[in-house]
């Protein structure tokens, strides 16, 4: 994630707050597991483990 | 609270309905294909609050049972500006931070609600919240509508950024203009209104008010798409596969487009999650008995 937020700034403001941390308005799944129920940032991954970022709210 | 009948009711919006809807409005259809495909769902009678829990009646549950948010809890709320921000110190009770208060708007619907607050007030009062197929047929009735009065958009029926506004937001561009001048007019507080402020001209078939805008409300459903058989977004399509996890909302809240506030509008939500525009009406079964709803003079008290 933070390759990905450096790479790409504007992704920054909408992955992390002030703070450095997920922002509350985002889920960051490693496989099944969302990180904020694991170890954060922290959680182990494998080449094989597949991250995606999801709003907290989602719909039209 | 308002007894809805049971029986067969039509659940999602037509075809039609979504061909006109991506015709007039500048996002893709795909944003909103998971209102389809169209199904008869079977309710059974149930009650229905006529409106929105208010931050008079969430104070009087706070009072008696000393319950603390997840708001208050985890210190922070989030509040839009130039886009979302965790605002330290925002909760139901202090709706724009430190120095705020609800003050005036004891009538407004609580706000700042995450799954477990409401389940949590519900469960005080005897109640439960809805099911997102009972909160559709409580909006539109047995058969379809997209707005809880019928068929068309009318100024004077709910609570959206249009009607703020006082026009028909037709883009993003309008939508920023508009929000620029509330904001700086309004400042960074939640614009609801207080609950029946369009009743009874925007109630809904059963005489269920502020069912379009004001806030979007929780219901008892994880997110499932409708037949997943069907080709959705792929974004869809994940929040279904971790349907345990996100549940739906209903209505569209006070600064949403009046299209996000349609009766068969869905939106996919972190139980963890609350903002200034979400908040919740519970349910209950025939045969049980709620608490009266009115505010006691302690829990006026509390507010003020």
């Amino acid at each position: 994630m933070g390759w990905l937020t450096e790479a790409y700034l504007m992704f920054r403001q909408r992955i992390f707050n002030e703070r450095g941390q997920v922002a509350s308005w985002v889920n960051i799944y490693a496989g099944d597991t969302n990180i904020r129920q694991a170890q954060g940032l922290d959680t182990p991954v494998t080449d094989a483990t597949e991250i995606v970022v999801l709003p907290a709210v989602a719909g039209g | 609270m308002v007894l809805i009948p049971g029986g067969p009711a039509l659940i999602g919006a037509p075809e039609h309905h979504l061909s006109e809807l991506t015709a007039e409005q500048p996002y893709p259809r795909s944003w909103f294909a998971d209102e389809a495909p169209q199904h008869i769902h079977t309710v059974e009678a149930f009650l229905l609050d006529r409106y929105p829990v208010t931050n008079t009646e969430f104070a009087r549950f706070a009072y008696e049972t000393g319950y603390q948010t997840v708001a208050e809890r985890r210190g922070y709320g989030l509040i839009y500006d130039s886009y979302w921000a965790e605002a330290r110190g925002a909760c139901w009770l202090r709706p724009g931070g430190p120095g705020t208060s609800i003050a005036g708007q004891e009538g407004n619907p609580v706000v700042y609600v995450a799954l477990a607050d409401a389940q949590a007030y519900a469960a005080w009062a005897g109640k439960r919240l809805p099911t997102e197929q009972e909160w559709e047929y409580a909006a539109h009735g047995r058969f379809w509508q997209p707005w809880p009065w019928g068929q068309e958009w009318v100024f004077g029926k709910g609570t959206t950024a249009d009607e703020w506004a006082g026009r028909m937001i037709e883009s993003a561009q309008q939508w920023a203009a508009w929000w620029q001048q509330h904001r700086a007019t309004v400042g960074l507080l939640p614009a609801t209104t207080p609950v029946g402020t369009w009743s009874p001209w925007g109630d809904s078939p059963f005489g269920i008010s502020d069912m379009a805008g004001n806030v979007s409300e929780w219901t008892a459903s994880p997110y499932e798409l409708y037949d997943p058989g069907q080709d959705y977004d792929p974004l869809y399509q994940r929040l279904h596969r971790l349907r345990s996890r996100y549940v739906t909302t209903r209505g569209g809240g006070w600064m949403h487009w009046r299209h996000q506030a349609r009766t068969t509008e869905r939106i996919a939500c972190d139980p963890l999650y609350s903002n200034w525009s979400l908040g919740f009406r519970c349910a209950a079964d025939l045969g049980r008995a709620p608490q009266q709803d009115f505010p006691t003079t302690n829990q006026l008290r509390y507010v003020g």
